[in-house]
């Protein structure tokens, strides 16, 4: 705004002039006009209706909805002191850190206020307080603080990340985790009777009862999901049992954890075996029921993605176990093929190894390891398979051989990298054999 | 803070909710300015946000400025840099404008390679790596050559004790306009000349030199820069011949600090030049003054060795207002010089900057009086008046002479009463030319 502008709107009357603001539950208001036209939005409003605008009572420039009164006076008072030019930057800032000091209540409402009126050195004032607010709480604190309702579902809390489903990734991982499950199946076939021994009945009765379907079945700390039918078969007991087993051991995620997990994980691996003995007619062939496939597609899509997505979410705290509840519903069918599916996903984990950390867990030992991946180049998306041994895995890079050359670069990417991008490298694990 | 649980409004939803009365203000703020709000948080507490309610749920992926400590909350590294990624991974704006990293653990140089490659897909536009090596067991951090290939839409980037890397392909940042290299070791001098000359729309340089940084000659050829900020952290490392060769014709600031037994060696004009700030320990001031003819701000505070600050003929016609550092023995030599050589000088700040050296000068009346104060000086300032001799004859000689003398102003150091009395009498008494003077006295 102009002086020339200024002068011009001036009434010749008084010495002082005023503009009329009315806020939206009709209250209409004079105020020094160099006051009010310290607001960008106000000086805009006048200076386009031109002359008038504001300079009485019936033609009073409406303010935003946002503005109320008890914040327009604020709002104002802010202005009086600033539009001064005298003040030096220590006075200014002097007065807005006292300024400043409110309710939260009133913080936000004058932040809104501000940003309606498109005062920013008011809104950054604001903001920056907010912020100073929520810097360093919980959750559970800022929620009291600010009054949010605390509307997300448990299960919404435990999963950062949406439409993973719809990842082509994910998909690919189904595919794989099921070629995989074929395989183990088979090597179960050879591996042994002497561990069906190490039955351990109460353990299966555990499990079974839970495959049984107690709806809303609370284990340890786990809370029943209610959302997304779509999901609602069987969630996966897999991570539930381990839960269960292991005590709070975090399967996903840190490596640390799952080294510590492992000594728990070969009790696991006998109730396994002895469920697979038992499971051979709803084994997962492919020719298998398309119902049951994408069932169990989508549990090993749900729990790659847990694996995959359970992160930090709050530095502060121990990492909370993944939960689940089940709603279970389960025929007699699925009984054997998620009995299946949670022995070949237990497998994953169990022997002394573990997969790259970019799925969620991390190879070690003398393991060979298949990776099969998407990657995606500017042409389009290509297919390719790796196959190597990994040696030491102590070793920094880690060794492994047997590595095409042409994809050796992608292989040391991959071990020292742990983050996965859009069109670099994206890898699922295909198969894992043991030597 | 405690909720407030006196009055209840039953929630209608199947979910039955009890909420509180109170309102939920922040929610209905919108959006920009609740991500801008966000944008102020360290990345932690971001991320925490998701699980405040359904409206936060997915707010925290769309902030545009993230801040990465790894000593906020003294996370673990391995858990941070886990952190760091998968953030960047799950982060769904198309361009995030600020990377802020601040490091003081064992970094990993993968973890920085994938940092700034995220950094690159994002076209982040100003990236900040900061490094705190303030615990010793963390190990210099090396950035990865891959930053001066990979991001080509950066344009702040700001160092802070890192190390970089030499790389033998070309470096470039297209869109850089502001680069800060603080505590930074280079390669060698040549590195230093080629990331300058790779920037060709910078204009902003601020460079702190430390000792062992491996660059001797600091060479600044930059036609595009308008501000320059140099200064050197003392320590031992440096030696006679290092110093820095300046070529930037289009400069419009320039600030040097360096108490180095260096030099500094100008190349070109700048007849841009508007502010300039010389706090340093060169052995011939004059070389670098001779430059700055244009300049309307300058701050001295020069070593001198001889009588002559600058070859005589360098008058700065344009400088308005100008700044002397009272604590060097020969601080009056460059007062009467500098009021001599310029003709137009409506301010003049006379400021105890630094510890007074032991030899005070001693006031010897000019032969003639210089223009400046018959026709232009309207203020005075002086901060640190010890009211010392030649501080006394050196007001007394502004006074009497300056004809438009309006404002004079003199801070005292000393808090003792009786003692700033006494110089506030001696000063009233000096005989005034400019009937229109302000006298403040603090």
């Amino acid at each position: 705004m102009s002086e020339a502008d200024m002068a011009i709107i001036k009434p010749e009357m008084m010495m002082k002039s005023y503009i009329w603001l009315e806020t939206t539950d009709g209250s209409i208001q004079q105020v020094e006009q160099e006051i009010a036209m310290y607001c960008p939005m106000i000086c805009h409003e006048v200076l386009q209706k031109g002359l008038g605008a504001g300079s009485s009572k019936n033609c009073a420039i409406s303010l935003p909805q946002r503005v109320n009164p008890a914040m327009l006076s604020l709002i104002l008072d802010y202005c009086r002191f600033h539009q001064v030019p005298g003040r030096s930057n220590k006075e200014r800032k002097v007065h807005d850190e006292k300024f400043i000091r409110m309710d939260t209540k009133r913080l936000c409402e004058l932040a809104s206020a501000a940003d309606s009126l498109q005062l920013k050195p008011l809104v950054d004032l604001s903001s920056r307080a907010l912020a100073r607010i929520i810097e360093g709480k919980t959750p559970e604190e800022i929620r009291e603080i600010f009054h949010l309702p605390d509307d997300l579902t448990e299960e919404e809390k435990l999963e950062p990340l949406k439409n993973l489903m719809d990842d082509p990734r994910i998909r690919l991982l189904n595919r794989l985790y099921a070629k995989k499950r074929k395989e183990l199946k088979e090597r179960e076939k050879l591996k042994g009777k002497e561990v069906e021994e190490r039955v351990d009945e109460r353990s299966v009765d555990d499990l079974l009862s839970f495959i049984n379907g107690k709806d809303h079945k609370v284990v340890k700390t786990s809370k029943s999901k209610k959302k997304n039918k779509k999901r609602k078969e069987h969630k996966n007991k897999v991570s539930h049992n381990l839960h269960s087993k292991q005590q709070g051991v975090q399967i996903v995620d840190e490596t640390a954890a799952s080294l510590g997990g492992v000594s728990n994980l070969p009790s696991m691996e006998e109730d396994i075996f002895s469920l697979k003995t038992d499971s051979e007619d709803g084994y997962v062939d492919d020719g298998m029921d398309p119902v049951l496939k994408e069932m169990l597609d989508r549990e090993v899509e749900d729990f790659a993605r847990r694996l995959n997505s359970s992160w930090v979410l709050s530095s502060g705290q121990e990492r909370q176990p993944v939960h689940f509840s089940i709603n279970g519903n389960g025929a007699t069918r699925r009984l054997t093929a998620f009995q299946v599916m949670l022995g070949s996903l237990i497998l994953l984990m169990v022997f002394g190894w573990q997969v790259p950390e970019f799925c969620g867990v991390t190879v070690k030992g003398n393991s060979r390891v298949r990776i099969s991946g998407l990657t995606g180049t500017e042409g389009g998306d290509e297919w390719f398979d790796l196959s190597y041994i990994i040696l030491d895995e102590a070793s920094d890079p880690p060794k492994y051989d047997n590595v095409p050359a042409d994809r050796e670069d992608l292989v040391r990417d991959v071990l020292s990298s742990t983050l996965l991008f859009p069109f670099e490298l994206q890898l699922c694990i295909s198969e894992l054999e043991l030597l | 803070i405690s909720i407030s649980c006196h009055c209840f409004v039953r929630n209608f939803k199947t979910r039955s909710h009890i909420v509180s009365y109170k309102m939920d203000l922040i929610s209905k703020l919108p959006e920009a300015l609740l991500l801008s709000i966000l944008s102020l948080l360290p990345a932690q507490d971001v991320a925490s946000t998701m699980l405040l309610s359904k409206r936060w749920r997915f707010l925290w992926t769309s902030v545009p400025r993230l801040e990465y400590d790894d000593s906020y909350q003294s996370i673990e590294y391995g858990r941070f840099s886990r952190f760091v990624d998968r953030f960047l991974f799950l982060h769904e704006a198309p361009v995030i404008e600020t990377l802020h990293f601040k490091l003081g653990k064992t970094c990993g140089g993968e973890d920085i390679r994938v940092w700034i490659r995220a950094a690159d897909k994002f076209c982040v536009r100003e990236l900040i790596f900061e490094i705190d090596s303030s615990s010793n067991d963390s190990p210099p951090i090396l950035l990865p050559s891959s930053l001066y290939t990979g991001c080509r839409m950066l344009v702040t980037l700001k160092l802070n004790k890192v190390i970089l890397e030499d790389t033998s392909s070309s470096i470039a940042f297209p869109s850089l306009k502001t680069l800060s290299l603080v505590s930074v070791e280079y390669p060698g001098d040549e590195f230093v000349s080629s990331l300058l000359s790779s920037c060709p729309v910078l204009e902003d340089l601020h460079v702190e030199q430390r000792p062992y940084d491996n660059v001797t000659i600091f060479t600044v050829r930059v036609p595009s820069l308008k501000s320059l900020v140099l200064s050197i952290i003392m320590g031992k490392g440096f030696s006679v011949i290092d110093g820095f060769v300046i070529d930037t014709p289009s400069l419009e600031w320039l600030d040097i600090v360096d108490y180095r037994n260096a030099f500094c060696i100008i190349e070109n004009d700048m007849p841009k030049i508007m502010t300039a700030r010389f706090d340093v320990n060169y052995k011939h001031p004059g070389e670098i003054l001779r430059y700055i003819t244009s300049v309307k701000r300058l701050y001295l505070c020069l070593l001198l060795t001889s009588e002559n600050v600058y070859p005589s003929g360098s008058i700065f016609y344009c400088l308005v207002h100008l700044k002397i550092c009272t604590c060097m023995t020969k601080w009056l030599n460059l007062l009467m010089c500098m009021l001599r050589d310029s003709p137009k000088l409506k301010s003049l700040k006379l400021e105890q900057c630094h510890i007074l050296q032991a030899w005070r000068p001693c006031w010897k009346e000019p032969n003639s009086v210089p223009e400046c104060l018959l026709s232009s000086l309207e203020a005075l300032e002086w901060v640190g008046y010890e009211g010392t001799e030649e501080e006394k004859e050196v007001v007394a000689f502004i006074l009497r002479s300056a004809n438009c003398l309006e404002k004079v102003s003199i801070c005292s150091n000393s808090t003792d009463p009786c003692k700033k009395l006494e110089l506030v009498k001696e000063l009233l008494f000096l005989s005034r030319c400019s009937s229109t003077c302000n006298f403040i006295f603090d």
